[in-house]
Formats: C-alpha cells, structure tokens, sequence
C-alpha cells in the first residue's frame, strides 16, 4: 500500500471559553491517502469543522490544537514554521467552505480574488496569470468565464461563488482539498451540479479530498471512505459500501436509519429516530459519548475510552457491543 | 443587575448619579446655609472651611446654591428627556411598525426638525413663551426627540418581520400586543442608552439657556445661573465659574458612563 | 377537476398572485417586480398532508405567509373549510385564523427570547381567551408541553435554555394551542440535525393522526417530503409544476423539472446506481421570469411551444396535474 498523504493521529483541538473547555475535537485519528476522499461525516458540534480547521492550523481563538500530530507528506503540520506553513496552505492544501459568500471580499471582482492566489502560488507574469485564471474559471465550469472575470461577488450567484471558491482552491494545485460542506448552501439541483464538478476534477488533477458533511446521501454516492465523528471522536470509520450495508456503531446505525428513504412509501411505518441530543461538549459522559442515547449500551459502556477497534480488514468501529460483528 | 454593576464604566456612572441623587434629594440636610440669604459681610470669600466654595456677589454660599441647584438641573434632565423620549418611542414605534406613507411623512417630519439648529429653535420659543422651569422642560423635551424616534424606527423595522412576532400575529396579536409585548422589549437597551445620553445634554442645555439669562430665573439656583453670575466676577472670583463648570462636566460625564456601561452590557457578543 | 372535489377541499387557493416592489438602482424611478407567487392554484382535503417542493426563491415561504395573511395577496382567492379567507375583516378574521397556524424554520428566531416557554404557549390562549383562569390555562398549556414531548418544568425556561430540537417543539406547541385545523409548516426541520430531524417528524406524523390535523408541509427536501407527504406539490419560479399522489410521484416524476429535482438527490445508499439527469444552468431571476414555460431555458426536452406560451396546469391520469407541454 502507499503512504498515507496525510496522517492525524491522536488529535486534541479544545475551545477555552469562560465558561469552561469545549473538547470540540479530543483524540482523532485518520487517514488520508493520495486520490482518495474520506468523507468525514457529523452532526453539529461533533468536531468535523474543527479537524478539517486544525490541518491547515486555522483555528480561531479561544481554541487551540493541545495535542496529537498532523503528518502530511511526511511533516509534522504541527512544528511548521510560519513560512514553511504558508508555502503549505493553499499551494499543497486548500480548502472551500460552506458559504462562499463570506469567503469572498465583497470589493473585489472574482477574477481579480482569484488572479492573487493564482500569482502567489505560480510563478507568472501578471497576464499569464490572467490567461490561467480564466483557465480555472474553466475548469470549474464558469460560463464566458471571460466576462465572469469582472464580476463581484454579489453578482453571482450560490452557485457560480462554490465554483469562483474552487477555482481560487484549485489555483495552487493542490494535492489535498479541504472541503467544509461545500454544497450545503446550496439548492438540490445546483448542489448535485457542483459535487459532479468535484468527482471530475478529481479525476483529472488526482487530489484526495476531505469531504465533510452531514448528509450521508452525499458520502454514499461521492466518497471512497467514510468517518463518522460524534461528540469529538471518530466512531466508525469504513470503506463507503461497507459503512452502508454493515454498519458497526449503533450511532452510524442511527443516523442511517433517520434518514427518510423514498422506497419506504408507507407513512404508517416511523422513521427510527435516536432519542435525546448530543451532549454538551463542556460536560461529556463518563466513557462512551453515545453511551446516554445508546438502544445497546451496557453498563461497560460507560467505562470504555472509546478507542477505535477493528471489525473487518479497513473497517473501524468505537464500540464494545457492536452490530454486525466481524468474524 | 450584578453583572452591570460589574462593569466598571456602568458602576463609576452609577455612583455619580446615585450621589447626585442623594444630593438632591438631601439638599435641605447638606446645605450649610440658607441659599438665598445674602450676607453683605461676606462678599466674594474664596472657599474656606465656613464657606465651603466661598460666596457670591451678594454674599450667599456657593456650596448651598449648588446643592440646591443640583435638584432644578435633575429635574429638569428627567422630566425634558422624559418628554422626548415619550415622544421619540410613540413616533418610532408607529412609524417603524406601519411603514409606508405614515412612516414617510414622520421621517420627513424629522428630517425638517434635524434641519433647525435645535438650540435656536429652543432660544426662540422661550423668548416667545418666556422662561420658567416648565417652560424650560417642556420645550428642551418637544425638540429633542428625533434622535429617539430614529432609534426606535430603526429597531421596529428589523423587530417587525422576526418570526416570532409573525407567529404572534398569526395566533391572532393585535399590533397594541405585538408592540408592546412582542417588540418594544427589545429595542428597550437603546432606548436606553439613548435616554443616558438625553440627559446629559439636557442639563446641558438647561445651563446654557441659563447661562444666557433665559433659563431658570433668579433667585431659584440652577448651576446654570451661578455659572451666569459667576461670569461677571470671573477675574477676581474664579471659584463662582468653575464649581458649577465642573459640577456639569461630572453630571454629563456620569451619565455618559452609564451610557457606555449599559451598552456594553446588553451586547450579546459580552454577556454570555 | 371535479366540482364535488372543491368542495370538499379544507383548504382552497387560487390564481393566488403576490409581486414584491423592488428598486433596482438608485437613479431608476420605474420600481421593478418580483414575481413572488404568480398565479398559483392547489387544494388540501381534510387530514391530508400536502408536501410543497421547491427550491430557494421559488415562492413556497411567501406562499406559506400569503395563506396565513401575514402577507396580503394582490389578487387570487383562499377558501378556507369554505370561507372566502381574504373576505374576513375584525372578528371574524381572528375567529378563522385560529383555524390555521404556522410552524416556522428556525426554532431560535420563531420564539420571542424574552418570554418563558409558558409565556410562549399560553399566548395564544390568552389572545383568544380560550381558558377560564390562569391556573387553567397553565393546565392547558402543561398538557400541550406533554404533547410535544416536553417535560412540565419546560414551562418556566427560556428558550436558550433549550437546544434546537427542543425549541422546535416549542413552536410545534404554540401552534397547537388554538386546536387549529390546518398546519402550516415552512421548512420545520431544515435547521435541525439528522438525528433530531426524525424526532421532529415522527412528532408531526402522530400528532396528526392524534389531532386529526391537515398540514402543509414545506420542504426543499424531497426525502423529507417523500416520507411524510400524501400528495406533493412542486413550484418553480412563482409557478406551481407538478401536482400528484407521492408514491406516483416518486415512480414517475413527469414534469421535466420535477425529474432533475429527484435525481439530484442524493441517495444513501452507495449500491444504487443511477443515472443522473443533470439540469445545466441555475433559475433565472424572478424579477424577469422567462417567456412561455418558466423552465424551458433549462429544460432538456425544450421544443417548439415551450418558449411562447406558458403550458396550463392541466389534468395527467389519477389524480395528478402537470403543467407542461409535453403531456
């Protein structure tokens, strides 16, 4: 097998607020191999932003990495120094985030926003950078991206300002894409449209790609692998088709079953829902996190530290009385 | 309530107004002399242990007149910012809450009253209805209320489409209910903060009006009219002018504090 | 359509049109048009739940206001359990309206923070003095907490005391204390997680069959739709498209667009696959809607009348209507 192109291992990203520390990501584990995407799947609060934020060293105080490492393409994120940090963000990782509209500078047209990283990632002149500009506006499927270049952001639309995101991501040719919910915001038939666009750019630029999302539907049609993070960990980790048809950790089991199916025509039939809501990060249950919501929890449960053990060959799962369990 | 007096701008404002208050309110128990005794035998003394900020002209207690004259400058700070303040939420509630040409025609009422210097405009009528502490209150309420009324229009116009008021209105709220119940509750932090400031500068204008013979008359104190008086003997009795300066200066500094403190306060980003 | 079927409608809209002034730009004195709702015509029976599908900026929120007269219609009809809705003046209007009650999206702006959970639902009681006492009405409103789920000492916590599950309870409770006939519900569960998501809707599924409640249930997610809807409805641009059983619906979307809105679904499930019927292009701008059929710039099927004459909402077998040329 190859090497993993990115490797985190045991991470810890806390919050201080006054009113005590947010665990918001307390020991996670993955990873990353070139051309794959791993989906990293969660609910609020479960630490996905946070580890995606943590990669590229972006989180906003009160919060702060303690521990673990961020290994990627063989460094150690973590003791980067600010200029060896910069040449890897955006030139090697980039990431897209939910809402375009707030990433952009509102006084600046698009063409120009992307022409800067576009210039601070290759070495060109001023109108080579403008010819490849409007290459990746291109590449992104921006429509006369020619006149798009003079465009501001608030002339777009949801849709054309993901795709203004990903060319500026792109302009660095990446090898790893962070992408936060990248198509959250936008309408089911333009999101089908952008996600399309990413599986094709994957293909033709090779990156690997961490998707994060909360819609499973998505990781089911468009990612490699699947992680599902709750209350700050990783619960489940496993190939897409396994996750689906085996999953391991009653929670995976749980969100797959909340989700309304269009062949379960029946009203009369309820949909299973997992009680309760997730806890609160300052003040987290003694062991297993799922273990307050848990229809399989046992007494055990609640002095078990959550570790990842294996079920199958690839197929992880943070629980000790799990479904389907391996041979 | 505890977590504003934490606030250490809020808590400095607070204690001058509460001694301001307590001043006020005390001013027959405080004052070392009657305020309006002169005493020809002690003309213009410079501040000593009898006369605590020395006399006057004619010999009455600088101290005296200013403890009394603190009463006449509060009230005439609560009762004119009191008016504007009345009348700023009553406009601004209508106009923010109806919209459309009522709210024209008031914004444009506004506009014309923000074009007048309100200074003059409170000279004028004064001179025309003459002065007395009433006249004064009323007519420093009925021109200063357009900052108010902007406030409040700005705050009912993000307030009214809310959802919550929509769920109101949609189980069957009159607009008495949805304004009173629904919307002035959150637009009351800078109300406020508004009336704060209102007063002073009120107090202010109540002194100036004074200063310039028009205000409160003679022989009722107001710091305002000891400042007046103190005019005419600046070069040799200094303390006639400055006592009653800075006893403004604190007032209005005091005020703007709490101000400050309040506001700061009720934002959110701060409080939790 | 039948006239014994109007008849026997609970809820009857049509032709209902609403246009928003907007103003373009500063200098331009002509105010421009946004074609809110554009001629809209539909009818709920009683008990039944009518999903609504469409995408942002299609009409489905103004549409919700409009029935509820929180927005006044410029012209159409509302026949309401055979009242002329619109008619109603004073007293009679606040008598209907008890009879219609809404349930909004965003739990955290639909409740007044500064009033207690109590406060919230006992509002309505008091408005329409519904309860002989307090102390009745406090009963009243006790019971109705039990309903929704929520425990008696909910009644004196605001509404950050609670999580965003919760709070939707809340609304879910307000709304059910006029005992109103016809729930209007705009997007109940798009701003929840998944797994409290299924909570919210199995809510809405017994409390129907309990109270023997008609909804009209607002989505732009047709899973969520497909799960708790008898018929849906799918606008675009101020239009309604497509009318039909959800079953029949999901087995064979007619109308062009109803099609690319169900492909671009995702699917949990990673073993289906399934070709995508991919729409180029995003909806134009309502304030210029385009000529003829809305859809047809986008359309794959797009032929010869279709960009002249707007097709009508016309009758397709069993109970289902279309309004596109091609049937």
């Amino acid at each position: 097998m190859t090497n993993p192109l990115l490797k985190v291992d045991n991470l810890q990203t806390h919050f201080f607020t006054p009113e005590g520390v947010i665990r918001a990501a307390d020991g996670i584990s993955f990873e990353l191999f070139p051309g794959e995407t791993l989906g990293l799947v969660g609910e609020s609060g479960s630490g996905k932003t946070v580890t995606a934020l943590s990669i590229l060293r972006l989180v906003p105080p009160p919060g702060r990495i303690v521990g673990g490492r961020i290994e990627f393409a063989g460094r150690d994120i973590l003791q980067l120094n600010p200029s060896e940090l910069r040449k890897i963000r955006g030139d090697r990782i980039a990431m897209v985030f939910q809402e375009p509209m707030s990433a952009l500078n509102p006084v600046l047209t698009v063409g120009n926003q992307v022409l800067e990283s576009v210039l601070l990632h290759q070495k060109t002149s001023r109108r080579e950078g403008r010819d490849k500009t409007v290459e990746l506006f291109k590449l992104v499927g921006i429509p006369s991206p020619e006149m798009r270049f003079k465009a501001y952001p608030h002339q777009l639309s949801g849709g054309m300002r993901q795709r203004v995101m990903l060319a500026m991501a792109l302009a660095g040719k990446p090898d790893l894409l962070l992408a936060d919910e990248p198509t959250t915001a936008l309408d089911v038939t333009i999101q089908a449209q952008v996600l399309n666009l990413l599986d094709e750019l994957k293909k033709t630029l090779g990156m690997a790609v961490l998707f994060i999302t909360h819609d499973l539907g998505i990781i089911a049609e468009h990612a490699d692998r699947v992680a599902i993070c709750y209350a700050g960990k990783i619960v489940e980790m496993a190939p897409v088709r396994e996750l689906f048809s085996r999953p391991a950790h009653p929670y995976a089991q749980g969100l797959l079953n909340s989700i309304p199916k269009f062949s379960s025509g029946k009203k009369d039939l309820k949909l299973t829902a997992l009680p309760g809501t997730v806890p609160d990060l300052k003040h987290l249950p003694p062991g297993c996190r799922f273990e307050p919501r848990c229809p399989r929890s046992r007494p055990a449960c609640r002095e078990y530290d959550g570790e990842l053990k294996t079920m199958r060959a690839g197929h992880l799962a943070a629980c000790i009385n799990p479904l389907n369990p391996g041979e | 309530m505890r977590k504003l007096l934490q606030n250490p701008q809020a808590l400095a404002g607070g204690a001058i107004i509460f001694s301001l208050a307590l001043v006020a309110l005390l001013a027959p128990y405080i004052s070392t002399h009657d305020p309006g005794d002169p005493n020809l035998w002690a003309i213009l003394l410079p501040p000593s242990s009898h006369h605590l900020l020395g006399t006057d002209d004619l010999g009455r207690d600088v101290f005296s007149r200013m403890v009394f004259g603190s009463r006449i400058s509060l009230l005439v700070g609560l009762i004119a910012v009191g008016i504007s303040s009345l009348i700023g939420i009553i406009l601004g509630s209508i106009s923010g809450f109806y919209g459309k040409h009522i709210d024209s025609i008031i914004m444009r009422f506004v506009d014309i009253m923000l074009c007048i210097p309100t200074f003059f405009l409170i000279l004028a009528v004064i001179a025309l209805i003459g002065p007395s502490i009433f006249n004064i209150m009323v007519v420093i309420g009925v021109t200063s209320w357009m900052g108010v009324t902007r406030l409040v229009r700005a705050e009912f116009l993000s307030l009214r489409e809310r959802e919550f008021v929509l769920a109101a209105r949609a189980a069957g709220a009159r607009n008495y209910r949805l304004i009173i119940r629904h919307i002035l509750p959150h637009a009351l932090t800078p109300i406020m903060v508004a009336f704060t400031l209102g007063l002073g500068g009120a107090i202010f204008i109540e002194s100036a009006l004074s200063f310039l013979g028009i205000g409160v008359q003679p022989p009722t104190p107001s710091w305002g009219n000891i400042l007046t008086e103190g005019k005419d003997n600046i070069d040799i009795a200094w303390w006639l002018s400055v006592f009653p300066g800075l006893a403004i200066l604190i007032t209005v500094l005091g005020f703007y504090l709490l101000a400050e403190g309040i506001r700061e306060f009720s934002n959110p980003r701060l409080k939790k | 359509m039948l006239k014994e079927n109007i008849d026997n409608n609970l809820l009857e809209v049509r032709n209902l049109k609403k246009y928003f002034p907007v103003q373009t730009s500063f200098f331009s004195s002509s105010r421009e048009l946004v074609h809110a709702v554009d001629g809209v015509s539909f009818g709920i029976k009683p008990g039944e739940t009518l999903g609504l599908a469409g995408e942002s900026g299609c009409g489905k929120s103004t549409l919700a206001r409009l029935i509820l007269r929180l927005v006044e219609p410029d012209s159409g009809e509302i026949i309401f359990a055979g009242e002329d809705f619109l008619k109603k003046r004073g007293q009679e209007l606040r008598r209907l309206r008890r009879k219609i009650q809404i349930v909004f999206q965003d739990p955290q702006s639909s409740l007044n923070p500064r009033m207690k959970a109590g406060e919230i639902i006992s509002e309505p009681i008091q408005i329409h003095s519904l309860a002989p006492s307090r102390a009745a009405r406090k009963e009243i409103v006790i019971e109705l907490l039990r309903q929704v789920g929520l425990p008696p000492d909910s009644y004196s916590r605001y509404p950050h005391e609670f999580s965003g599950g919760q709070r939707q309870r809340i609304g879910i409770a307000r709304a059910l204390a006029l005992n109103p006939e016809l729930i209007v519900a705009d997007e109940p569960v798009s701003s929840l997680d998944v797994s409290i998501q299924a909570q919210i809707l199995n809510l809405f599924s017994d409390l129907k069959t309990r109270k023997n409640l008609t909804y009209l249930f607002i989505s732009h997610d047709l899973r969520v739709l497909s799960w708790i809807s008898d018929r849906i409805a799918v606008m675009y641009l101020g239009e309604m498209t497509e009318i039909a059983p959800t079953q029949e619906l999901i087995n064979k979307p007619l109308h062009p667009y109803t099609q690319a809105l169900f492909a671009a679904v995702p699917i949990p499930d990673p073993a289906t696959q399934r070709k995508k019927l991919l729409v180029p292009g995003e909806p134009p701008s309502p304030i210029h809607p385009p000529s003829g059929c809305r859809f047809h710039p986008r359309c794959p099927f797009v032929f010869a009348p279709c960009k002249d004459t707007p097709p009508p909402l016309k009758p397709a077998g069993n109970d289902r209507l279309v309004s596109c040329h091609l049937y």
